[in-house]
């Protein structure tokens, strides 16, 4: 698991956005398992389908219900039967702790669970990496911890994953590497405990100074 | 407020309802019935009796101004869709959503689809329907192949002027409801590899209807009514009908009229019903505020 951080407005979103070419990047190159995916001839939707994403706001589809919001992807981008992708999505769900919510719409659910929808939304497509943008940051303080849950469990089980976020806790337990941005640059990439512990970069280590303290 | 003084305001609100609509029929009575009375027997009449026919034109004439509107509103809601489309904006948050290398010409395409939506449906809200129809019926007049007779001309062109008409408020009804989507929707349906026709039909459209329920309705009943004014270019609709049997009979003022009013509610009322039984049909559970249930027929005594 990859975490990125850094004040607001630093392009860390942008950045993620980029990976699953939600925003088209100026320069530069996406590559996925080796494959160089923002050229013309690649089609974007093939790319998004192999990278799921959770957005900071959730964006369920609100007309359809939890279990409909994780299967819809897999039976119209994948083309799975509809009884098929029930199931998995069942699973999905069991695997994030709300199999019993299946036939809720997400106004009815708390933030947490609509969050924890939304993962398993992500999961659905069998995608090779997931992005998180700001997963926890529309939340409830209550409902904080069980979605780092649900995106801790991910990760131990080896998954890829990336995730902007402002849990520092979070990011320095979990992540495999930190990358640190600001001014639309990655100014700082290292493993979590040498970012938090021994900062190179001189915005680093303000960043780093100003949340420890 | 306390729950003792709401209790008398309730009250007070029974009373006033009471008093207004005793009132209401009160002066309708003295209305219509001062110096004379509705001749009911005349339904009866032209019911049964002699002119039967008379009873038969009328309904011939209602159905006629109900299968117009419906025509029209049916083409209306295909331009309507197309016209809402064109007028939406690619989503806000990133333009670029769709893109890889699209070719600019799309790009100008889909400007200028927007353009002449925008043209469209500036031209025709900013002028009179009345307008809109006698133009239509006068170059029909003119133009129309040779072996189309009078009352067929007069026909198409009215049909014709009241879908150009109601396709550019549904155009805007459309555009309303597509745009109260959030972008971020569209977006997350992206995001799982949805193609853009899959995102909006799925995803889209699904909310955007529920939202156009109301309106749509409303502008169903508006051009209903409007239908009337085809009588101006010799449809033989129901006004065009009611203002006839009145000709033939100057006695039966409110008889006829009674009549003519009674057939247009007996299609708008049941409209506004209509929206509301489709509007909690379709509710997304937990959204919203609940739509209040008709006012005749509600409250527990149904349901014991």
């Amino acid at each position: 698991m990859l975490a990125i951080l850094g004040p607001s407005g630093s392009g860390k979103s942008t950045l993620l956005r980029c990976m699953n070419l939600l925003t088209e990047p100026d320069s530069g190159r996406v590559s996925l398992d080796g494959v160089w995916v923002n050229r013309p001839g690649v089609s974007p939707d093939w790319v998004r389908r192999q990278v799921g994403m959770v957005f900071q706001s959730f964006n369920l589809f609100t007309h359809l219900t939890a279990l409909e919001n994780i299967s819809l992807g897999p039976r119209l981008a994948l083309r799975l039967p509809r009884l098929e992708a029930d199931r998995r999505a069942r699973e999905l769900l069991a695997r994030v702790g709300l199999e019993e919510k299946a036939g809720a719409y997400p106004a009815q659910l708390s933030g947490g669970q609509q969050q924890r929808v939304a993962i398993a939304r992500a999961l659905a497509m069998g995608p090779k990496a997931v992005l998180f943008d700001e997963p926890t940051s529309a939340l409830d303080p209550e409902y904080i911890q069980e979605v780092l849950d649900a995106i801790t469990a991910l990760a131990k089980e080896g998954m890829t994953l990336v995730v902007v976020t402002h849990e520092m806790g979070f990011a320095r337990n979990v992540a495999t590497r930190v990358a640190f941005m600001d001014g639309g640059a990655i100014l700082e990439l290292a493993a979590p405990q040498e970012f938090f512990t021994a900062p190179k970069h001189e915005r680093a280590r303000a960043f780093v100074g100003r949340i420890l303290h | 407020m306390t729950a003792e003084s709401r209790r008398r305001w309730a009250r007070v609100d029974t009373a006033g309802a009471i008093i207004l609509t005793a009132a209401t029929l009160v002066a309708l009575a003295l209305l219509l019935l001062g110096g004379r009375s509705i001749d009911l027997a005349y339904y009866g009449r032209v019911t049964t009796r002699y002119d039967r026919t008379v009873a038969e034109t009328f309904v011939r004439a209602a159905l006629l101004a109900f299968t117009a509107t419906a025509t029209a509103f049916a083409a209306g809601l295909l331009i309507g869709f197309l016209v809402g489309l064109a007028r939406t904006a690619a989503p806000r948050s990133s333009p670029r959503l769709s893109s890889g290398a699209r070719p600019v010409l799309r790009f100008l395409g889909r400007r200028s689809a927007g353009r002449l939506a925008d043209f469209y449906v500036e031209l025709i809200r900013g002028t009179p329907l009345l307008v809109q129809i006698l133009f239509i019926w006068s170059v029909f007049l003119v133009y129309a192949p040779s072996d189309w007779d009078l009352g067929t001309r007069s026909l198409a062109a009215g049909v014709l002027a009241m879908t150009v008409n109601t396709g550019a408020y549904q155009g805007e009804i459309f555009r309303g409801a597509f745009q109260a989507v959030p972008a971020t929707q569209v977006e997350a349906a992206r995001a799982v590899g949805l193609t853009r026709v899959s995102a909006l039909r799925h995803i889209v459209l699904p909310q955007a209807l529920r939202l156009a329920i109301p309106p749509l309705t409303n502008e169903f009943s508006a051009l209903f009514k409007a239908s009337s004014l085809l009588f101006l270019i010799g449809v033989a609709e129901l006004t065009s009908i009611g203002t006839g049997l009145r000709n033939s009979d100057n006695t039966k003022v409110f008889e006829v009229f009674l009549a003519l009013i009674a057939a247009y509610l007996a299609v708008t009322l049941p409209l506004g019903r209509l929206s509301g039984y489709l509007e909690r049909h379709f509710r997304i559970p937990g959204l919203g505020t609940p739509v209040r249930e008709p006012l005749t027929g509600r409250g527990p005594s149904r349901l014991g």
